[in-house]
């Protein structure tokens, strides 16, 4: 039944006075906008316009990070439980720990530096050497600056675009995590530079650059469909995400 | 206005819809401009006066996740009527849990209680009359009749936004301008005003 039909059928009930008040009732609750009404439309445009200007899917982006952290996390758990294992193997190594370790071949493991490894992440890092880059030297700066920072700026900072290639590089939003990260980038600037796994990077940037630090000239960086990945991901993160509208 | 069918008067907006979705600022000032104001009055239904307010963050999500929508301009009013009525459904919710808050009724009860309506023709019925009017009803009647004869959306797709069948909604919206034709047959329409706040009590 169109709504036409819909309106004559409903009107029928009505005398002829109760069928013209319908039909003009109708109308007038259809106008188009009255003063007033379209008094949102700036913030609405100004949210447009923030939206535009981000690359296609930016807005999962917090969603991504927030996953890459707890993945990094884990990560992180591993690096400990490595280091713990290292911490095993150096003394094995070292002929502290003889039995089935020994045996196991860890104790044949040369020391790299003869040293006991510093406390943290360095530990497990040989494992991974194959995939530090040198810390580019945007980020040395950066620490050099934040390394110059008292601790309360460094707390203000936490989430700080500004530092959060920091944030992601040493693991952690802890000032003090950042701080140490970026004291063995000052010491030696081929601490390992994102080397999560986690988190491969969706937009060709440069290592270190935050993924909202994206400037792309209007018109230039505007999503097109072909950017668009498989609708998979909006699902989770949308209720109201179309086609289904989430009913 | 937004009719069941594209018309020379309100054509199908499917290009617009494609062509915010690249960036295009007036697009998408457009499309804001055709469904806001029925959105809003919809929203005043649910909501009185707090409707700004929903219509504003409904339009936020709209714009945020624009990139993510697949579809014709039929489906695209579906899509914002969706994401009006959650975040509507959200504010009540929000509402019952704050104890001892006002139910802002007082603007919408200020619209009708115009004595000078008495005064125009007797066919006339102002916006506000009419809106207060349809606010008056049923809320499952209110919301079909906004859905299905204002906004124009299918019964199907206005069964998937209110949680019904299709049957229910046509139903819904028969009933709701029955009343209507009814209530509108009596000599004047001021007799609106004491339903309006039981309307409102019912959707809260």
């Amino acid at each position: 039944m169109s709504t036409d039909e819909l309106m004559q059928h409903a009107a029928n009930f009505a005398g002829p006075r109760g069928r013209r008040r319908l039909v003009a009732l109708i109308a007038a609750a259809k106008v188009p906008a009255r003063p007033g009404e379209l008094a949102g439309e700036e913030v609405v445009m100004a949210s447009f316009r923030t939206q535009a200007a981000k690359p296609p899917f930016a807005g999962r982006q917090s969603v991504k990070a927030t996953l890459a952290r707890l993945l990094t996390i884990k990560v992180g758990a591993l690096c400990a439980a490595m280091l713990g294992v290292g911490g095993v193997a150096l003394a094995a190594s070292t002929g502290t720990l003889p039995g089935p370790l020994a045996d196991l071949g860890l104790g044949h493991r040369p020391a790299s530096t003869g040293q006991a490894p510093a406390p943290g992440r360095p530990a497990a890092d040989p494992a991974r050497s194959t995939h530090a880059n040198p810390a580019p030297p945007a980020v040395i700066a950066r620490c050099k600056d934040y390394l110059g920072w008292d601790q309360a700026r460094r707390w203000r900072a936490i989430g700080h675009p500004d530092v959060r290639d920091l944030e992601t590089n040493a693991h952690s939003q802890d000032p003090n995590a950042v701080a140490h990260y970026c004291g063995q980038v000052q010491a030696s600037p081929s601490v390992p530079v994102r080397p999560s796994p986690s988190a491969p990077p969706r937009h060709p940037h440069s290592p270190g650059t935050p993924p909202t630090a994206d400037p792309s000239p209007p018109g230039d960086g505007s999503p097109t469909p072909t950017d668009l990945p498989s609708q998979g991901a909006l699902e989770v993160t949308s209720p109201d995400a179309p086609p289904d509208g989430g009913q | 206005m937004i009719g069941d069918a594209p018309t020379a008067e309100q054509p199908a907006l499917t290009p617009a819809i494609a062509t915010a979705q690249e960036g295009d600022e007036e697009a998408f000032r457009h499309l804001y401009r055709t469904l806001q104001p029925l959105l809003l009055r919809y929203l005043q239904t649910l909501v009185g006066a707090d409707a700004e307010d929903v219509a504003a963050e409904a339009w936020l999500q709209i714009s945020r996740d624009l990139h993510t929508f697949k579809g014709d301009w039929d489906a695209f009013r579906g899509w914002t009527v969706t994401v009006a009525r959650h975040r509507a459904m959200d504010h009540l919710r929000h509402i019952r849990r704050r104890p001892a808050v006002a139910v802002p009724v007082q603007s919408l009860l200020d619209l009708p209680a115009d004595h000078d309506t008495a005064a125009r023709a007797e066919e006339a019925v102002s916006t506000d009359e009419a809106l207060a009017l349809i606010g008056a009803l049923p809320r499952d009647q209110a919301e079909a009749v906004f859905l299905r004869v204002l906004i124009g959306l299918d019964a199907q797709t206005c069964g998937r936004i209110l949680g019904k069948r299709a049957g229910a909604v046509r139903t819904a919206a028969y009933r709701g301008l029955r009343q209507l034709a009814r209530r509108l047959d009596t000599p004047s329409v001021q007799r609106v005003t004491p339903t309006v706040r039981s309307a409102l009590k019912e959707v809260r």
